[in-house]
This record gives C-alpha cells, structure tokens and sequence, in this order.
C-alpha cells in the first residue's frame, strides 16, 4: 500500500470513530479526496444482467480497485446494485482460467497446453467432423454475455466458413418467446419505447418478473416513480408467487401457475365489454389474427372472450383474487394516462411463451397504449448482450446479422455478399435449435461443439438428460470462459478468455441501447479475447479443410490487434455492411460516437449525428425515429416497418387458455417454479466468488407456502426434497408466504449437484420459439430431515 | 496492513493516563479525546490476527472501558487473497476456514 | 399496498449468536463482530439482525433501501471489510452527484439518518 493510500485510509478511519462521539478531528473529508490519487476510471457496462448499467471500473497501477455508477447515464443514473457493485472482485480471482488445457479423453487429468496448439486441435477437430459429416456435424452454442463482435464473429465462421446454421446460444432459454412475441405483435423485434417511460407512465402492469431481484436498478426507477406519486401511480403485480417485487404493487393477482392466459384475456374481455379500448387505433393501426395465415375481425375476438369473464377466469386461477380485482387491473391498464408493461422469463419460459407474449401487446394495441410517452410493452432481458449481440447479430440458428430470417433467400444473399463469399455459402435451413442442438450431441450426431461464456450443463432444463451427450467421448468440445464450470469439466478443451474490461466491445441491453466497454486492464496470465480465438482458430481451420472462403471470412482481420483494434474492425464491418437499412440500423453508433456517449446509443440510428443525440427513443414515431419518417407510406403519425409484417399493421392474436405440458397430479401434486435472488446470477460462476455475495445467499432454498409446509411438517431450514418425473434435488426449506399453495420455488444458481434444480425442470419447448418451459411442472415435495450444514459448493 | 478506526471509552478521569498508555504502544496513533472519556484512535497491525490481538490487549487493560471498532480495511490483505497467495481469516472468525 | 410476510429464520443459530453478543457487549458497548463459524457466516446479515437489533433492521427494510433491496453488505461490507459507519466512497458508488450537492465538510450521516435515510430535521 502506497503513504498516501495509507494516509488516506488512516483518516478515514480516524474520521469515522469520531463522528460516532461527535468529536472534531482536525482533519476534515476534504483531504479524503486524495484517495482518488492515481486511479483512472474506465467508464464501461455492467457485466451481469440485462438492465445495462453504466459503471466506472476504478483502476490503479493496472490492478482493479472499485467500481462506480455514472450519474450521467440514462439507464442507471448512477444506480448500481450489489452484484453491479461486487462484480469487479472477482476479475483477479485465482480460479481464473489462465492457460488452454487440454485432455483427449473426458476420463483424462486435464494437460497446460500452449496457445498455438490449442487452436490447432480445436482446427483439426472441427475440420474433422466437418468432413465426415459436414455443416450438421459442427455447431456453436453461444451466450447473451458474449460481445456483439463475438457473437458475430462466430456466427460468421460457423456460416459463412463451415456452411453451417448450427449458431445457438442461452437466449434461446431466456428471450426466444420474447422475440416470438414482438414479431409477431408488432412485426418487428425488440421494445417499441425503453426506460424512459418509467418515469412518464402511470400504471405499471408487471407479470411473470420478479424485477425488484432480477433487474434492481429498474425496479429502483419504477419504485421511485410509485413513491413520488403513491395516489396517480398504480402498480399492478401479477405472478403466482409474491415477491419483493410485489411490496410496491397496489394490487397483486395471484394465480395458479399457466392460467396467465385465461387473465390476460380476461382483461382484454373486460376492455372490450366495458368499450375501453381506443377504436381509432386499433381502426388505423391494428388487424386481427386467428393464425398467420388466418384473419380474424374484431367481432371474432369478442365471441372468442366472451368465456374469458372475469368470473370464470378468476376460479380457473385457483379463487386467490375476486372478479373484480381482474376489473379494476383491466381499468387501470387501459384509462392511465400511460401503461408500461414489464416481464421477463415467467412468460417467456413457457410452452405458451409466444402466446402469453402476445397476449401482453394484445392489450397494448387494443387501448393504444403504445409509443406515446409512458406507454410500453417493454420485455426486460436477462442478459447483458442477448438483445445486441444474439437478437441482433445472428447468434440463433435461425436469424442472420440484422434481423433476417435465414430462410429467406434474399437475405442470405445480402450477409454472403457483404461477406464477400459465394452465394449460396450459407445453407438455407435453420440450424439445431438449443434442445435440438443438445439432443443431436446426445445422439452423437454433433461431432465438435463449441461452448463459449455459459454453462449448459447447468442452465438446460432436464439436464440429466442432456449432459449424457455431453460426457460422450465421441463428442469433442471446446469451451472458452473465465472461470471453471461445470459445462468446461465436460470439454476437452478448455480456453481461458478474457473477462470484461480487459477486452473491447459493445453490449446491447434491453431498450435497444448499444453501449461500449473498452479495455481497461490486462488479462491475467495467457487469457485471450475471443474474437483472437476466433480468428486464430479460424486461419487453421482455412489450412485444414483447404477452403479459401474461410480465409475470405478473416480476411478484414488480419493483423489487427485484439485489444481494440481486432473489435472495431469487427464492429464497423457488422453496423456499415450488415444494418445498413435494416430495423436495428447502426450505422451512426460508431466506436468514436459510443466513445463520446455516457450512455450508448438506442437503434435505429442511421448517421452519426443522429446518434449523437442518443438515438431512438421511440421506434415507429415519425419525428421521433427517423426509419418511421424514411419509410413512412401514408400521413399516420405511426409507420411499422417492422421486417415481419408486409401489411405494417401491428396485429391482434385470438389465443386460447392452453395448459403447460406437466400440470401436478396425484403422482406428482405440486407446481415446481424457479427463479433468481438478488445476490447471484445465473449459474454463479461470477457471483459465486465474491464472498459478499455468496454469503448472502450462499446456497438454493425451496420456498414453500406456510400452509403447505405445516400439512407436510416442514420447518424452516428443514432439507426437502423435490422430486420429478426427471430428476430430485435435496435443498433446505424456506417456509415463505411467497409461492400460492400447491406450488413450490426453487433458487437455480446452485451450482451443487443436490441442489442442482434443472435436473428437475421439464424440457418442453414452445413450439413457435423452441424455448423450454421452465417455469413448470410437477413435482413431489417431502421433508427428508431437519436442519443439515451445508458448505457452498463451486466447481 | 489492516488499518482501523476505534472509539475508546475510558473512565473521564483516568482519560489521560489512558491516552499516554495508547500513545506509546506500537501500532496506536491516538487521533483526539474529549471530557466523557472517548479517545479517537487508530489502529496499524501487520495482520488481522494482530489486529484481534491488539484490540484484546486494550480491552484488557484496567484504563480501559471498552473499544468499540468503526472501520475496518484490510485491502492490503484482500489483495493476496484475492490472488490466492493466502486464505483469508476474516474479523471475528472462529474456526477453520473450509 | 400488499405486506409482504417476511422470511422466517433459523432459530438455532440466532440463539448462538445472541448470546454470543451479549457476552460481547459486556466487554465493550460498541464492540466488534461476535466471533462466528463458517457456518454462521453464510447467514444473510438481516437474518439474525432482526432479532439481534430489530429497530434498525425494520428502519432499513421500511427505507429506500429495504424497499430497493440495497443490503446490509452493499453499504457495511462484509467480514474482512466490514464498517459500522460506511465511507463516503462507499455511498459515492451510487450517489456520486450528490457528493457535489451536498457539504464536503459533513459525513453523510450528518443529515442524512442511517437506516431510513430521512433528512434530519
């Protein structure tokens, strides 16, 4: 420690005693500010959750010292919550991946291996089973924390070089339905508004989100703007489990897990019937759909509600809320002055997940509470990059960079010819979605697999299932991330990259906010970016399969430096060539313009002097975004150019209520729901590491209702068991007003293998989105014994 | 080097012999003392370990009331340990650490 | 607004650790950490501080903080950093501007009360 650090802290500590008794100290917290002394702040993301945080990453003599929020940014406003602030501490950790490993045999010890020869054997592996089996034999399975230049990167080896679709990543598991959802409400991806309607809006409809834990720094702002305005405001939580969240609603309906369909509808029943819709809205903008193919008229959609009263729906949602509470929630929705809806993965996870997507903008786009100020149907992402990088730069096995559908034809001859290789390079079949990708390798149909930043073996439902392929020795995988997970203690070959902050790239959060982190410390040991992986591993794999076109695909790259130099590149090729006119256009959010921004710049945003401002604040108002105005084709102040809907009308579904594919039984009596806390994220291979984190929550707890754990004698820290059709864990018990009777909640981050909830969760998926039902099925609940030490356990 | 900050009660009117005693112990640096008998100081030890030594060492001495601690850093510490040269034994922990 | 139940705590070891305060607290009025296992250490601080200095807990989980979720540790730290009295640097994490609104001179507690974060009067 230097004198004046030493000093400094002296004084603090001098200071902090004598204001306990009131003593003056002859020093005053002005000297304090020489702390700052020698440490530069790098302003970048986040790295955890979606909500895309600005922070400073204090830094000194090339070592981490701190973190802060930037005030000036409009996403956090200087906000940051526990796991934003910790996250730093785990950058010099010592389980830190710093050299490739390598084991040709799953059984094997793990070997050091060099750099050179790592990327030789990935090569040589890949080059393999693309010459035995082609494109189908290969695949990515990627992640919404990757960087946009990663992601994209990736994604065009695998197409473009190895001709084959098979990109995936984890948003599949988290934001697929959500895209689903706006494509086909509003014909185009990702939120119509953003943020800044939070503190416009005058009722909230939150559903399937436990945002105060999920996504704090929102919930702070939506909190803020209920507690400002406790009469005008109305918060509306709508989830079979009460949360954190629910501590600010004005009315929480409580419903039996699945029939969110029956409510939503119900709403929108009680909308017509009482004529709270906006008729010129829905006439000058809206149609009506039964099926893609099939229209529908306003007239089908009131016959179709006409069994959704309130008075059915409340008994289908199991009697905890009175018909008049499903009223009251449909009034304020659609007479506030301004209604953002808020959800997240209890809609999205779900066989119905499109569906009960579209049932949210059903109720938009029926009371017009759309794209004027505090008006939104805004989906909260889980992750920092699933919208920028993976919903945007073609990391689903079915989209391209900018929004295209890999099978229309047009659009994979605009990505080949801006790549420069020959048309027809890129198959025209999707690839293996996620569950199918992880069947294929459980086939032994996959040959090379390539995991990058995220922990399959933990975060796939069932996930009994899906590991056995990858324990298949006749499956070689590669696995680059930051720290040992599960998922890199099935590869053969691990490659240590480098973390956040000591690499440079764009993250893309949820309101179509494209914001840049750059490089600020160096990676420890040999740990590398990515995009040098890629394009490392890719010139020898142009050497092995003998093919000119992968060279084609890294021939922009050459020779850059991957610092910085390598993702501008990357970034400039990606906005300039492949948004170009498209939906997410980004042709103005260059690395100089991100550069000058505090806080990143919202899509579509054409020039450089329209990103200069911020970008979109709202897509599809002519004045307001300027694609409404280029594209616009009649006087309507709204214009959806959306790539999905020819008809540019915003489209009303008539869904029926449909159950989820496991529902409790005899056999198996309870609802199984999971989630998050507020201290950990995702698997927590990050959030595990930091010991104030992990002590707050340091392992998963099942939370069961008070009156189901009296019937089952179950106490609080008692060690239950869960049990399905799939799988069991062993947790202890919180004994919590939180879950509906009949349903238990289990925390997922646990990376233990009793504790391990995704052995238990259910595979199936939403036949429009392929994302899984996570979020339910039946299980058995037992008590096993009384209150057990436990040791929190981290691969 | 673990650096904190502590209030020291001690009887008013055994407040300065209370306050030479601090003064001249190593790794004391007494900062201010007011009429109720609080003294300001603050602590330096090599260690955290020391860091409990010392602060049971004051509690034991009959001058002395009670010292309550207020602030604690120990990053020159957090840093090994956060480069796994050491495990970290942390204030007030009794037992092995795993 | 709904109420929401709070969690229920194990008991055993918030008995440990009162009497482990208690003893504590007869050697000094503001004394350090009682001494806790491995085991104790993975209780979230609000657990045992509800029983342990419920006043202060039901001040923070009434306040902005509670209400937000801002925890105990965000603002105190944890064993090896921990702080009866959190820095100024502490709250600049997030309240950056306000340390340009606000005295240089005072330590935010000064006007602003620990735990409700009210504006003294």
């Amino acid at each position: 420690m230097s004198q004046t650090r030493r000093d400094f802290i002296k004084m603090a500590a001098a200071l902090s005693a004598a204001s306990y008794v009131s003593m003056q100290l002859p020093i005053s917290s002005l000297n304090i500010a020489r702390a700052d002394e020698g440490v530069n702040w790098h302003r970048g993301s986040c790295r955890l959750c979606g909500v895309g945080c600005r922070v400073e990453l204090g830094v000194k003599d090339g070592i981490p010292m701190g973190l802060r929020g930037v005030p000036e940014s409009r996403t956090n406003f200087g906000y940051v919550c526990m796991k934003g602030m910790h996250f730093w501490k785990c950058m010099r950790h010592p389980d830190r991946l710093t050299t490739p490993l390598y084991r040709a045999k799953k059984s094997d010890k793990f070997q050091e291996i060099s750099w050179d020869k790592a990327l030789d054997l990935a090569a040589e592996k890949f080059a393999e089973a693309h010459k035995a089996g082609g494109g189908a034999a290969v695949a990515y399975y990627g992640s919404g924390q990757a960087l946009t230049e990663e992601t994209y990167f990736f994604q065009k080896i695998m197409r473009g070089g190895l001709q084959s679709n098979n990109v995936e990543g984890n948003p599949r598991l988290c934001m697929a339905s959500a895209v689903g959802g706006y494509l086909s409400s509003f014909g185009a991806d990702e939120p119509i508004g953003g943020y800044s309607d939070i503190e416009k809006a005058h009722c909230f409809f939150i559903i399937g989100s436990n945002t105060a834990e999920a996504h704090p720094v929102i919930f702070r702002r939506i909190m803020r703007r209920k507690l400002d305005n406790p009469e005008t405001v109305k918060v509306i939580n709508v989830d079979p489990r009460l949360s954190q969240t629910s501590r600010i609603a004005d009315l929480h309906l409580q419903f039996k897990p699945g029939t969110d369909l029956s409510l939503l509808n119900a709403m929108a029943q009680v909308i017509i019937e009482e004529k709270l819709y906006d008729e010129e809205f829905i006439k000058n903008y809206a149609t009506f759909k039964k099926g893609k193919e099939e229209p529908a008229t306003f007239a089908d959609l009131q016959t179709q509600l006409a069994g959704y009263t309130p008075e059915e729906v409340a008994k289908t949602c199991g009697g905890s809320f009175k018909p008049d509470d499903i009223r009251k929630a449909a009034r304020w929705f659609a007479t506030s002055k301004g209604t953002v809806s808020l959800w997240c993965m209890g809609l999205n996870q779900r066989k119905q997940g499109v569906w009960a997507n579209n049932l949210v903008h059903n109720l938009h786009i029926l009371t017009g509470q759309l794209m004027k100020d505090g008006a939104d149907s805004l989906s909260l992402t889980g992750q920092p990059n699933a919208c920028g990088g993976v919903r945007e730069g073609g990391g689903l096995c079915h989209i391209l960079p900018g929004h295209r559908p890999v099978e229309k034809e047009a659009m994979r001859r605009q990505v080949e010819a801006a790549w420069g290789v020959p048309a027809g390079r890129i198959p025209e079949q999707p690839g293996l979605h996620t569950m199918a990708m992880f069947s294929a390798v459980n086939e032994g149909k996959v040959k090379a697999l390539w995991i990058n930043c995220t922990s399959p073996v933990q975060s796939l439902p069932n996930c009994n299932l899906y590991n056995q392929g990858m324990d298949r020795e006749d499956v070689f995988i590669v696995c680059s991330d930051i720290f040992p997970t599960l998922t890199t203690q099935k590869a053969n070959l691990v490659l240590p990259a480098s973390f956040h902050f000591e690499k440079t790239g764009v993250y893309g959060c949820t309101e179509r906010r494209s914001q840049l982190t750059k490089k600020a410390i160096n990676s420890p040991g040999e740990a590398k970016p990515e995009v040098w992986m890629i394009r490392e591993w890719a010139k020898k794999l142009a050497e092995k399969l003998g093919d000119p076109v992968i060279a084609q695909c890294i021939k922009p790259f050459e020779g850059l430096e991957e610092g910085y130099a390598l993702p501008k590149a990357i970034w400039d090729e990606y906005t300039q060539k492949l948004t170009a006119g498209r939906d997410n256009d980004l042709r103005g959010a260059t690395y100089e313009v991100l550069e000058k921004m505090a806080d990143g710049v919202q899509w579509p945003a054409p020039t450089t002097e329209f990103a200069l401002t911020g970008g979109t604040v709202k897509k599809f108002v002519k004045g307001r975004d300027p694609m409404a105005t280029t594209e616009s084709k009649n006087d309507l102040p709204y214009q959806f150019y959306g790539p999905a809907h020819a008809d540019r009308l915003l489209w009303i579904w008539l869904h029926d209520q449909a159950s989820p594919e496991e529902v409790p039984d005899g056999e198996y009596p309870f609802y199984l729901s999971t989630g998050r806390i507020i201290d950990h994220w995702h698997t927590m291979s990050m959030t595990g590491r930091v010991p104030e984190l992990l002590r707050a929550n340091p392992y998963s707890f099942v939370e069961v209702n008070p009156k189901d754990a009296e019937r089952l004698g179950i106490k609080p820290g008692d060690m239950v068991e869960i049990k399905s059709r799939r799988g069991v864990n062993i947790m202890p018990a919180k004994v919590y007003a939180g879950p509906v009777e009949g349903m238990v909640f289990a925390y997922w981050h646990d990376q233990h293998g009793d504790r391990m909830i995704n052995k238990v969760t259910k595979d199936a998926v939403d036949p429009g989105s392929k994302e899984p039902e996570f979020k339910i099925c039946a299980v058995q609940v037992k008590r096993l014994s009384g209150p057990t030490a436990l040791t929190p356990y981290l691969v | 080097m673990p650096i904190s900050g502590v209030v020291i009660r001690s009887q008013p009117r055994e407040r300065k012999e209370a306050v030479c005693y601090l003064a001249a112990l190593a790794g004391v640096e007494v900062y201010g003392s007011d009429a109720e008998g609080n003294i300001v100081a603050v602590l330096e030890t090599a260690t955290s370990e020391d860091m409990q030594e010392l602060i049971d060492r004051l509690n034991k001495d009959t001058r002395i009331a009670s010292v309550g601690l207020t602030y604690l850093n120990t990053e020159d510490e957090a840093q090994p340990v956060a480069e796994g040269e050491v495990t970290p034994r942390p204030l007030g922990f009794r037992g092995d650490c795993k | 607004m709904k109420k929401l139940r709070r969690l229920e705590k194990p008991g055993l070891l918030l008995a440990i650790l009162t009497v482990l305060l208690a003893v504590s607290a007869i050697a000094a009025d503001r004394p350090v950490h009682p001494r806790l296992s491995a085991q104790e250490m993975l209780i979230d601080c609000a657990e045992c501080h509800k029983t342990v200095t419920p006043d202060v807990e039901k001040e923070w989980f009434n306040s902005l903080h509670g209400i937000a979720m801002v925890k105990c540790y965000q603002c105190h730290g944890t064993f090896e950093t921990f702080a009866v009295t959190p820095s100024r640097e502490t709250c600049a994490v997030c309240h950056r501007d306000m340390m340009k609104k606000c005295s240089q001179e005072k330590s935010c507690w000064e006007c602003h009360a620990p735990h409700t974060f009210t504006a003294k009067k």
